[in-house]
């Protein structure tokens, strides 16, 4: 059987577009190990020559799909889903044990049901026997369930928009494998054999596909946007939207899927254009959801529309990563492609956490940012799972999301440098401005964010929409608004996540890496994480990379700024209490002047720091100019010199002022020699 | 070790000594242009001494990061500062430090955002955020800047960057354009003035009393910091200070401060040519003299030494 079934395949590769490859010749190899993509010659075979290729039986089928769904790199991408069943079924939770959400009409638990259906659907699907097929449900099902989610979510007129547009992506590999299939005459049953073959083709073959699969993750997105974008508008009486968000978060990242799949893994290097269209699209991604972000008005709507712009960071390095193939800088290469899914798994864990805190202060009934504020004290932990996510998915340090901002920046600064004579290191430069550009800017979106629900006063005018828990001023909602037990841990455990990975990089670079390792063995060794230590794959004979490859600020940074906390924490928060306004004096009057109350504490500090050590007159100075600074030490001239006369005319006064002064006079004298 | 530990407070001392230093000169030069009337160059030290005496006041509701928001700022503009290249310490800047060191510098403005909010007025703070948008154009584009030179040189080590390249390529136009920007942003978003506050968008209380002059004398420290970045790209001058001879010492610490007048000279120029409401005056250029001035009086000092 296996005879007549490569003597019936043999001419025909021979005579076609593709010859009988080292691909076609590896999977006839004994020792041939398709979980890991290597010949061992010495250790046990897997795969023996003579075993059956593409035949019917249940087991050679059940290894072709789970050589294709436990390859390293589809196991990294089962995070995504697996993320969003965990965010759906804590917030099913939170909705269901909310007890400010007046209308708990039951459709919470749909929504938990759609993670569990995301589970199941990942078992299922993973033991769809043939390849290709499999390869299209994988990309399939989160498409399926976030599509019953939009409909039981929204209405179905605005969902229905954009649904056909998010089809257009669903099969974002098949359009490409059939093109490689069919005009490139290679076979779809094994992904490294396909790979083998089609990185022989010449011609326009290649491009096409390489579009074909940009067009498809660029489908997906703007079309799990277009739902998404209208989720918060179209849900807000009904359910939380942040279900509906874990679910686009989970398309979004798989978008990368058929990119790096067919991109890196079967198409190979190709030519540097490649690489410049990812940096533009990145690019555009990047600022224009950044962008859209600053302007948002609710959390939700924030953390739509800013996956977007994190989408596109995360293809930026992955854009440098062709580049740098492109100039056979392979080393480099899979450095980039680690900082690529480094940031992309970071910003999938912290808007994780993000989502599970946005759903908690909009079953709290604040929908609007502005609408309420001062939920710091109400909603703490909440409050601690938004602000490091925020800080995290905003790429600052010390959090995961700038240990994976440094590598893409220095992927990006290595293509600009590496790219710079064939004139494409200037777009490379430009993405690296639009990566710093666009972090910055969810930076301050998402501080924006947590500023206005969190901190800031409780609304003086409430809207109707607001729960009578969160109406009124401080004095007239009072306690602590707990989220479900189960929803806070799994938001705080997220902000845990994103605070480890910066604090210690090693360990998702470690991740990554294995996840790259089936791309080719220079994966192994190219990015590196150590305890607050970062370094990335330097290009030889490069000095711009070669001496910018590593950076060991943080430790620096935390050794400053935790003296520089420690001492205003035990002072102000100590004694801050004392020094507030009455909360009838409240802030709506911005003209008026404040006296400080005299209490402990502001005794305290005006007999603290530069009054009692420098004793200068600032005091009662409105503005001290150098005419007042004058007077002042005339002044205390004339005094000394009283002092003088008063210690020269002995008996006529205290003595103890002359000899102060003429004490001072000597330390003054010996300082100065 | 203790060399580079007393070299590490000489600069933090530096840094916040010299930042006041820095507005009062600008300040100076440019109103005694326009007439008789000047006020001193060490008014900002006045002024920060009279804010810093002055008890904070925060509202009822305020939390702890309106608290601690001022003093986390100025630790995070510090610590970006230590791996700015300056007088007392010459770290190695390489790419990947700069890449941390604008991230750090990033992160400062989540802080001012952070006290900001703590006492915004009552549904406004979450309206407004185009006043915000203005300063994040500091970091990335001073970063881009000298990116952009490091990639013109071919080499990431500072004293190299103005030997190779130069600014009629695309990447030396990028850089001299960012610093137009970079002259828009800098000196437009020092918080407070002569009178004192600084009120938050929207609304709500303003920044007043000791927490006024942290967030002032953090933003003097900052344009120190960035402006000491941005002359890493743009200024031949990096003397290695030898603190075997004080008058070394003395020549590299006014080279120091004339890099930083001369950067802010620019900036100023760029903030009355572009900024809202600005008018070029002469002081502009009077202080673009006495940069230069300094500059050269001290370059020729190092030389000599």
């Amino acid at each position: 059987m296996v005879a007549r079934r490569d003597a019936g395949r043999a001419p025909k590769r021979t005579n076609g577009q593709c010859p009988p490859t080292d691909a076609v010749l590896l999977l006839q190899m004994p020792g041939y190990d398709r979980w890991s993509g290597t010949l061992d010659h010495r250790a046990g075979r897997r795969i023996r020559a003579e075993d059956p290729i593409g035949d019917d039986s249940v087991s050679n089928s059940l290894s072709f799909a789970l050589t294709l769904h436990l390859t390293p790199l589809s196991a990294f991408f089962w995070l995504f889903p697996a993320l969003a069943a965990l965010g759906s079924i804590a917030g099913g939770g939170q909705a269901r044990q909310s007890r400010l959400d007046a209308r708990g009409t039951g459709r919470h638990t749909r929504f938990a049901a759609g993670g569990i259906l995301s589970l199941l659907a990942l078992v299922t699907l993973a033991l769809v026997p043939v390849a290709s097929t499999s390869l299209a449900f994988f990309e399939l099902w989160p498409l399926a369930v976030f599509a019953v989610v939009a409909q039981l979510a929204g209405r179905p007129s605005d969902v229905g928009e954009a649904i056909p547009i998010a089809l257009l992506g669903l099969g974002a590999t098949l359009p490409a494998i059939a093109l490689l299939v069919l005009g490139g005459s290679c076979h779809a049953e094994d992904l490294r054999a396909l790979g083998a073959c089609a990185r022989t083709l010449n011609g326009p073959i290649p491009s096409l596909a390489f579009l074909l699969a940009v067009g498809g993750a660029l489908g997906i997105w703007l079309g799990v946007q277009g739902v998404l974008g209208r989720l918060p508008h179209a849900a807000t009486d009904v359910i939380g939207s942040s279900a509906g968000t874990w679910m686009a978060d989970a398309l979004s990242g798989m978008a990368f899927y058929p990119l790096l799949l067919v991109a890196i893994q079967l198409l190979g290097p190709g030519p540097i254009w490649w690489g410049a269209a990812l940096i533009l699209l990145g690019g555009a991604l990047t600022l224009s959801g950044a962008i859209r972000g600053l302007g948002e008005e609710s959390l939700s709507g924030l953390l739509a529309t800013t996956g977007l712009a994190h989408q596109g960071m995360a293809l930026l390095p992955l854009g440098a990563a062709l580049v740098l193939r492109s100039e056979a800088e392979i080393a480099a290469a899979y450095s980039a492609e680690s900082a690529s899914l480094f940031l992309l798994l970071c910003c999938a864990v912290a808007r994780c956490g993000l989502g599970i805190a946005t759903e908690a202060v909009e079953r709290a009934g604040s929908r609007r940012l502005g609408d309420s504020g001062g939920l710091w004290r109400r909603m703490p932990r909440s409050g601690t799972t938004l602000l490091v996510c925020a800080l995290g998915a905003g790429l600052a340090p010390p959090l995961g999301g700038f240990a994976a901002g440094w590598l893409a920046l220095h992927a990006m600064l290595a293509a600009a440098g590496r790219a710079a004579p064939t004139g494409y290191g200037g777009l490379a430069l430009l993405g690296a401005g639009a990566l710093l550009l666009g972090g910055a800017l969810l930076l301050i979106a998402w501080i924006r964010g947590f500023g206005a629900t969190f901190l800031g006063p409780p609304p003086l005018d409430p809207p109707a929409s607001l729960p009578a828990t969160l109406g009124g001023h401080t004095a007239q909602a009072t306690g602590v608004i707990r989220a479900s037990g189960r929803a806070g841990t799994v938001g705080l455990l997220m902000a845990g996540c994103v605070l480890l990975a910066g604090l210690i990089p090693g360990v998702p670079v470690a991740l990554v890496r294995r996840a790259l390792q089936d791309s080719g063995p220079d994966a192994l060794g190219t990015a590196t994480g150590d305890w607050l230590r970062l370094s990335a794959q330097p290009i030889p004979g490069h000095p711009l990379a070669l001496s910018g490859g590593e950076a060991a600020l943080i430790p620096i940074a935390l050794l400053i700024a935790v003296p520089c906390l420690l001492v205003p924490s035990v002072v102000l928060v100590g004694l801050a209490g004392n020094r507030r306004a009455t909360p009838g004096r409240a802030w709506a009057t911005p003209e008026r002047s404040y006296p400080a109350p005299l209490t402990p504490g502001t005794l305290w500090t005006s007999l603290s720091t530069f009054a009692a050590v420098l004793g200068w007159q600032v005091a009662e100075a409105e503005r001290p100019t150098m005419g007042r600074l004058a007077r002042g030490v005339a002044a205390w001239a004339a005094r000394f010199g009283v002092a003088v006369r008063q210690a020269a005319e002995a008996g006529s006064g205290s003595r103890l002022p002359a000899a102060a002064w003429l004490l001072t006079l000597v330390v003054l004298l010996a300082l100065a020699r | 070790m203790i060399a580079a530990a007393l070299a590490i407070i000489g600069q933090l001392a530096l840094y916040l000594g010299a930042a006041p230093l820095l507005a009062g000169i600008t300040r100076w030069t440019e109103s005694r242009a326009g007439g008789p009337e000047a006020d001193s160059i060490f008014q900002e030290y006045y002024d920060l001494l009279k804010w810093l005496y002055r008890p904070p006041i925060r509202p009822a509701y305020g939390t702890v990061f309106g608290a601690l928001g001022p003093w986390l700022g100025l630790a995070i503009v510090l610590t970006a500062g230590l791996e700015i290249p300056s007088v007392l310490r010459h770290p190695p800047l390489a790419a990947g430090d700069l890449l941390a060191a604008i991230g750090i510098l990033t992160l400062s403005h989540a802080a001012d955002l952070l006290t900001v909010y703590d006492r915004a007025a009552p549904g406004g703070a979450g309206r407004e955020w185009r006043p915000q948008a203005g300063p994040l154009l500091v970091e990335p584009i001073v970063a881009l800047a000298l990116l952009g030179r490091m990639v013109d040189a071919g080499s990431a080590d500072p004293a190299a960057l103005t030997v190779g390249g130069g600014l009629a390529t695309p990447a030396g136009a990028l850089a001299c354009g960012s610093l137009i920007v970079l002259a828009m942003a800098v000196y437009g978003t020092l918080p407070g003035g002569a009178r004192g506050t600084s009120a938050p968008p929207g609304g709500g209380a303003p920044l007043t009393g000791r927490d006024l002059a942290m967030t002032r004398w953090t933003a003097l420290v900052k344009a120190q910091v960035v402006l000491g970045l941005a002359a890493c790209a743009y200024l031949p001058f990096r003397p290695e200070v030898d603190f075997g001879s004080i008058w070394a010492f003395l020549a590299a610490c006014a080279l120091y401060l004339g890099k930083i007048t001369l950067l802010a000279a620019i900036c100023g120029l760029g903030r009355a040519t572009f900024g809202r409401g600005g008018q070029l005056t002469g002081g502009h250029l009077l202080s673009l003299a006495t940069a230069l001035a300094v500059l050269g009086l001290a370059s020729g000092a190092i030389l000599h030494a």
